[in-house]
């Protein structure tokens, strides 16, 4: 019994480390793999990643002073 | 740099002013304008960064409301399919424009899903995965191509019809564009008048539509709206920053664009008879018939026009009747392709007896669709024309031959195309115009009054006329 037990608990040791051995490639698969590559591989299109869930694009037009006296 | 040559005029301790570059397209649209109100939209390839702005005008005041900034841009991205289409950049827009009612717009929704992202109110991302100019020196770069499935035209190479739906496409995708900032820039603004600049209002299909749609009641766009224009607009941009009262003129304050460097009658004489040529006192009356009889005429009077298009100042002129006249003059004088019509220009006071709308366009900016199927010379296959209406304040030389040969024919419409040859800028002086005259199969000149004809010129050479006494 003791032995059945020892070798599920080490099945689910093996399992939870793959797990981690995982996540941890995809963290650093996500991190350090160039975005243009992420792109490329997936055919994703950087306008629409970027940029799909805002509504405008305009930006206001700040008021600084246009027309300035040259400094030099 | 600047100090060094200001000080050749002794101009040196003068203080600098700096305006930028969207400022200058707006002041150069709103302060010329005829509204006391109104909203102002510069749509260009780039400034210092802005590349579409929308702004409010009200009395001497121009306020900034909103902008797109570089990369992302109308102009660069018509640009781009300038470039692609196989015409030269920051040149060949206007041709472009020509080829699009050649075409059918296949390709919309593949430029819309693909390479613009626009929203409601006609703002817009490009996608940069197909554009080049933010890293090379090209527009576009493969990927472009292979969207599309076609490589870059060659220059020169003839043109097939896949490229004409492009143009039709692109030209389809900046009207939807910039109907959609127009409608936007009414809800922010509420007001009725709409001014415009940049280089893409000198989109005058465009321009038309949006005048066509009566979002704005009135709309008045700058006719330099390219940078030159912007020159205009610093200056009124820092005159109107001072404390002056704005003056409002009921047409407009271009004085119909007639703003560049003229020659006297005297001089004109001069200058005719140092360089041996025959000439002689022409009417405007002689001048109608000679024109009526199929004549090519190279017309030059007064002060030349500011900006890009040729007014009546620096013109060629002909009759829109002859059915070959636009090969003729294509071939003949302007040595360019010949898909392009030429633009019409009619009285001012018969402009809705040939043309559907009943606009003033002193300036050639809007297209219109022409009524008659008379005149094959000035009329694109989809029926539209590039028309300049004329009246006797604006243009009165223009005026007095149009009168002429309306006294003569009955119709007042003749084509009206710049005075030059391909590759070449307007003439500006009387020698420019000489060469460009002895160059090219045009039959007569008309000079500040007085005629020559080609007949009369067989002998002398063009260097001659060109490189003489100065
Ligand atoms: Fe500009």
């Amino acid at each position: 019994m003791r032995y059945i037990l020892e070798r599920i608990k080490n099945f689910l040791w093996a399992v939870e480390s793959f797990l981690v051995e995982l996540c941890c490639l995809i963290l650093y698969f996500l991190i350090f793999c160039p975005y243009s590559l992420i792109l490329k591989i997936f055919k994703v299109n950087s306008l629409y990643l970027v940029n799909r869930k805002s509504k405008t694009f305009w930006v206001e037009s700040s008021k600084a002073k246009t027309i300035f006296e040259d400094q030099y | 740099m600047l100090r060094k040559h200001l000080s050749e005029f002794s101009l040196d301790k003068s203080t600098l002013y700096f305006s930028e570059h969207h400022l200058s397209h707006a002041a150069s649209a709103f302060y010329p304008s005829p509204f006391k109100k109104a909203a102002v939209l510069c749509l260009d390839g780039v400034g210092e960064w802005a590349t579409s702005t929308t702004w409010l005008g009200d009395g001497k005041d121009l306020k900034a409301i909103s902008q797109i900034n570089y990369p992302h841009s109308l102009g660069l991205l018509y640009s781009a399919f300038t470039y692609y289409c196989g015409f030269k950049v920051n040149s060949g827009e206007y041709k472009l424009m020509g080829l699009a009612p050649l075409g059918k717009p296949k390709y919309v929704d593949l430029i819309m899903e693909n390479l613009v992202d626009v929203k409601e109110d006609g703002s817009f991302y490009l996608n940069l995965t197909y554009f080049n100019y933010t890293r090379g020196l090209t527009m576009i770069n493969e990927e472009f191509e292979n969207l599309f499935g076609h490589p870059k035209r060659t220059p020169e190479s003839l043109i097939d019809q896949f490229y004409k739906d492009v143009a039709a496409s692109i030209q389809h995708v900046t009207e939807t564009i910039i109907l959609k900032m127009v409608k936007y820039l009414k809800e922010v603004t509420q007001v009725d008048n709409l001014c415009m600049a940049g280089g893409v209002a000198l989109n005058c299909v465009v321009n038309g539509k949006i005048r066509e749609t009566k979002i704005f009641k009135s709309v008045w766009v700058q006719p330099a709206a390219g940078d030159a224009g912007g020159a205009l607009g610093a200056a009124l941009a820092l005159y109107y920053n001072g404390d002056v009262t704005r003056k409002i003129e009921e047409k407009d304050s271009m004085k119909g664009a007639l703003l560049g460097p003229m020659a006297s009658r005297s001089e004109t004489e001069n200058i005719l008879s140092n360089e041996n040529i025959k000439y002689k006192n022409c009417s405007y009356c002689e001048l109608a018939s000679l024109i009526e009889q199929g004549s090519v005429v190279g017309f030059y009077t007064g002060r030349m026009e500011f900006g890009p298009r040729a007014l009546g100042s620096r013109s060629i002129i002909a009759n829109a009747k002859i059915p070959d006249i636009q090969k003729i003059i294509n071939l003949k004088i302007k040595k360019r392709e010949s898909f392009r019509p030429f633009a019409p220009i009619v009285l001012a006071e018969d402009y809705h007896r040939y043309f559907v709308s009943n606009y003033d366009a002193p300036y050639m900016q809007f297209t219109d669709y022409i009524q008659s199927d008379q005149f094959p010379g000035v009329t694109h296959v989809d029926g539209s024309c590039r028309v300049q209406s004329v009246s006797k304040e604006k243009s009165p030389e223009f005026y007095q031959l149009l009168n002429e040969y309306k006294k003569l024919t009955g119709e007042s419409v003749l084509i009206n195309t710049s005075f030059n040859v391909r590759g070449e800028p307007i003439v500006c002086s009387v020698k420019d115009a000489i060469s460009c005259f002895m160059r090219t199969d045009l039959d007569y000149i008309f000079l500040n009054g007085f005629l020559v004809d080609k007949k009369d010129c067989s002998e002398l050479q063009v260097d001659e006329v060109y490189f003489g006494a100065d």
